[in-house]
């Protein structure tokens, strides 16, 4: 395993598209995929994270990076000075400002994050696409979705029929 | 698609859509509110079939520890039609509830709401109406309970027969409780002897159709308050004047009393599992309890001048005619479970969650809103939902 800095370990990992991501360990097992893979000792010098393009990759990184928790080597004296509740609302504002990308990006990181096993980033990214369904008619979670509506006319009649409560 | 197929497309749908095993992780995370559920069942089949198994639903519910979604609450300020009087706390679409069954010749009154049921009481009359606003479901008990206080000392409270099976462990319960509409239901009366002013009970069963006889507490004139009770199993526990509580175990058939803290206006609630939790309101300081072993803990103080901007500086009650016998703060309504409180101010009605300390006003100061009936609905699936109280086999 590569060690650069010191008592920080540090994991290569690598996109399909050939690019090369070098993370403090810490900051890579934030995903649960890549924990259990480093656990099991599989993660030999690098690893290839297959399908997650460096685009992708990268955002997500940054998500790890945010959110890897500030106990230990990094970011030990940000942890002392700030109080959590400060820092849990830090996150949340950060977090906003994260997740304001386009449709297809959101959808790659809620790939990622399932692929990957990052808990925070799949509630994170979910999240709006639930509003989505709250918020909307059914055409336009369908088409956000680019979901098939796969009723018959009549059975999406009974469906709204007996569902009526819940729409117009 | 396979889960093989998600990693070899994953390129190619880069862009377009979302994999549909990526489809069960978004819905997972759906709040349990029935009309979200209900449109999410609307957008294809395969929604459909998700939202609807009672695996998911079970799923959904334990992640809230089987509590219900509160929504809003219903209230007995006369301001004409039935719909006005439900005030919504969720966004969202207005909840469709079916009103229209009932006969607006009787004046119904809301007195308790429970497991997405509601009771209503015709006061003249002394006959209770159970209804399930979701799907319109109503059950009418037309026999007169056996005991008759005076209006404002008696408390009257749905005791719903869901997940109270014996042997059922607790995610049992919990799937159960998804189909409390068609569960068998008691309603339980305590109040105070019209004459000698003696503590009553009394339980009705909709399994056996009648009133139990009604059990008196000897020497015990402490007048019935008129906040609501608490409902623990099948055990109520209803304030009572003079800092005490009245706990009526309707399984044992037994009446007893006990302290509970001074602390203004107050509420009881059930604290988890089988833990009775009582919340105060004294000046401007909320006050949460439980009591464990017999000895009340105090769990949480809030201040609420903090969380309501403008309230330690907004007008007192007593200035204005309307509401001379309110305190500032007043706890109108608490949700089954003590998750929700709903909190009368001179400067709103207010929703506030304890544990997240989200505030959020959902009405206007009003009058006559000094008791209101908190509603937490629970998603039913369209099949469950033709089951009829009546066809519900006695064995389970």
């Amino acid at each position: 395993m590569a060690t650069r800095e010191a008592g920080k370990k540090m994991i290569m990992l690598k996109s399909p598209d050939g690019m090369e991501f070098e993370v403090e360990e810490a900051v890579a097992m934030e995903s649960q995929t890549i924990r259990k893979m480093i656990e099991d000792d599989c993660a030999d010098t690098a690893i290839l994270i297959p399908n997650i393009n460096s685009k992708i990759l990268s955002r997500v990184i940054e998500y790890c990076n945010k959110h890897v928790p500030t106990t230990g080597a990094t970011g030990a004296a940000a942890s002392d000075t700030v109080a959590p509740a400060a820092l849990a609302e830090d996150l949340k504002i950060w977090d906003a400002e994260f997740i304001k990308v386009n449709r297809a990006t959101r959808f790659d990181l809620i790939q990622a994050a399932s692929y990957l096993n990052i808990k925070g980033l799949l509630d994170l990214t979910s999240q709006t696409t639930i509003d989505t369904i709250s918020d909307n008619s059914l055409e336009e979670i369908r088409s956000f979705l680019s979901t098939k509506n796969d009723y018959l006319p009549e059975e999406e009649q009974t469906i709204r029929r007996e569902n009526q409560w819940a729409f117009q | 698609m396979t889960k093989k197929e998600f990693r070899c497309d994953a390129a190619a749908a880069i862009g377009t859509s979302l994999p549909e095993e990526l489809h069960l992780e978004i819905l997972r995370r759906l709040s349990p509110i029935p009309h979200v559920l209900a449109r999410a069942s609307a957008v294809c089949r395969e929604w459909r079939r998700v939202v609807n198994n009672p695996e998911f639903l079970r799923e959904l519910y334990l992640a809230r520890s089987g509590a219900p979604v509160t929504v809003g609450f219903f209230h007995n300020a006369d301001d004409g039609e039935y719909p006005r009087r439900f005030v919504e706390a969720q966004p969202g679409d207005p909840l469709r509830l079916s009103f229209k069954f009932i006969d607006r010749t009787i004046n119904w009154q809301f007195v308790d709401c429970r497991h997405g049921r509601v009771l209503l009481k015709d006061r003249p009359s002394h006959r209770f109406l159970l209804w399930h606003p979701m799907s319109g479901d109503h059950h009418l008990v037309l026999k007169g309970p056996p005991v008759s206080g005076e209006q404002e000392s008696t408390g009257v409270t749905l005791i719903c027969d869901c997940g109270v099976v014996p042997g059922d462990d607790e995610a049992d319960k919990i799937g159960q409780r998804t189909l409390c509409h068609a569960s068998h239901f008691g309603v339980a009366i305590v109040c105070n002897h019209r004459r000698t002013g003696c503590l009553e009970a009394t339980i009705y069963s909709s399994v056996t159709g009648e009133w139990s006889s009604p059990l008196q507490l000897p020497n015990s004139a402490r007048q019935i308050r008129p906040e609501p009770c608490a409902v623990i199993s099948k055990t109520l526990y209803q304030p009572l004047c003079d800092y005490l509580v009245l706990a009526y175990d309707t399984e044992q058939g037994s009446l007893t009393t006990f302290k509970r803290p001074n602390c203004g206006n107050i509420r009881l609630f059930k604290a988890g599992t089988a833990v009775l939790g009582l919340a105060g309101v004294l000046g401007f300081t909320l006050r949460l309890w439980a009591r464990y072993a017999n000895a009340w803990v105090l769990q949480k103080m809030i201040d609420l001048t903090e969380i309501l901007h403008g309230l330690s500086t907004a007008p007192s009650p007593r200035t204005d005619p309307r509401f001379n016998f309110m305190p500032p703060v007043k706890i109108i309504g608490v949700a089954d479970q003590g998750d929700v409180l709903f909190l009368w101010t001179m400067i709103g009605i207010f929703m506030l969650c304890p544990e997240s300390m989200e505030v959020k006003k959902v009405h206007q100061t009003s009058a006559n809103m000094n008791v209101v009936y908190p509603y937490g609905a629970f998603y039913v699936p369209p099949a469950a939902r033709t089951q009829k109280l009546r066809h519900r086999p006695k064995s389970r």
